[in-house]
């Protein structure tokens, strides 16, 4: 969950940033960062702008919600085992 | 023959602890659900229709409170006559209210079962459905198989929390992993007040410890002092060794 809040922190503070910047930013592996990515998708918490030149990643509004109740989620979820992320 | 309507047993203070309980519920199930609506995860919809449903069916206990007749005097001439008038208008709504709360209660706690437990071959799915059919309609009927249910429900959430708490050793999940072993404590007294009146409010009370337990971890959750976007301390990479897997 804390590599969650990294992704969207960086992506939190109103830029557009490449797959290689979020890699690097976010101390990950190119491998293990795509689950992460495709889960945040998924769920709608970021979404990928497809640009002639480059693929970027921005934070959505719903993104936004859990990034400022992180904490509270985290602690809660962890109180009820619901931390399978 | 005197009859009056009675808030609960023992005057009320039953009404006034599932009360307490209901609240209590509704505030879990209403944070689940928020979280619910920004994850999309199952399982938070699981715990939120969880005391969701354990919160309504209190309602409906509460109901089924000021429905029992009080003080009925044995040595009224007309006493057949007066009870079949007045209870038998009075016990259908007893008997549904009551029946109401049971179901809603049990399939409450079912909802936190499934939602601790990763259930994922289908016929075990159908097996379970059919066996939690089956004990709910006769939990309905028979008082000391509704608390029994509970009782063995909430053994089972307790050893799934106690899991959790061995995972993730903090006082959050330590709180509720408590609250349900209380929680279980709780209806085991109930399980056996038929026999003995005070065990009844003693459960009662060690019922609502347990849910004022999750209150309090819930207040602490809400206390909690929001995370510090972009500070150095928030984004501390200082303890983290090489790139994470």
């Amino acid at each position: 969950m804390e590599v969650l809040k990294d992704i969207l922190e960086l992506l939190g503070k109103g830029k557009e940033l490449k797959i290689t910047h979020l890699v690097y930013k976010a101390n990950l592996s190119s491998n293990s960062i795509k689950s992460y990515m495709d889960y945040l998708i998924e769920n709608n918490l970021i979404e990928q702008i497809n640009n002639k030149k480059r693929n970027t990643f921005t934070i959505t509004p719903r993104g936004m919600a859990f990034l400022k109740e992180f904490e509270k989620i985290r602690i809660f979820s962890e109180s009820y085992g619901l931390n399978k992320f | 023959m005197v009859t009056g309507l009675s808030f609960g047993e023992f005057y009320g203070i039953d009404s006034l602890i599932e009360l307490l309980i209901f609240a209590v519920s509704l505030q879990i199930a209403y944070y689940s659900n928020r979280i619910y609506k920004i994850l999309k995860e199952r399982d938070y919809k699981l715990l939120s229709l969880g005391f969701l449903f354990i919160g309504l069916s209190l309602l409906f206990k509460i109901i089924s409170n000021l429905t029992i007749l009080e003080r009925i005097k044995i040595d009224d001439l007309y006493f057949l006559n007066h009870l079949f008038l007045e209870f038998g208008s009075l016990s259908i709504t007893y008997l549904l209210s009551f029946s109401i709360y049971k179901f809603m209660y049990l399939i409450g706690f079912l909802f936190l079962f499934v939602m601790t437990t990763e259930i994922k071959n289908k016929k075990n799915i159908i097996m379970y459905i059919y066996l939690g059919a089956v004990t709910i309609f006769f939990s309905i009927y028979f008082n000391s198989l509704f608390h029994l249910t509970i009782a063995l429900t909430l053994a089972m959430l307790t050893m799934n929390f106690y899991e959790n708490y061995k995972k993730v050793m903090n006082r959050n999940t330590k709180t509720v992993f408590l609250a349900f072993f209380v929680m279980m404590f709780g209806h085991l007294f109930l399980l056996f007040s038929e026999d003995l009146p005070l065990l009844y409010i003693i459960g009662k009370i060690t019922v609502l410890i347990g849910f004022a337990s999750l209150l309090f971890n819930q207040i602490q959750i809400n206390n909690e002092k929001k995370n510090k976007i972009g500070s150095p301390e928030g984004h501390s990479r200082t303890s983290r060794k090489g790139k994470r897997a």
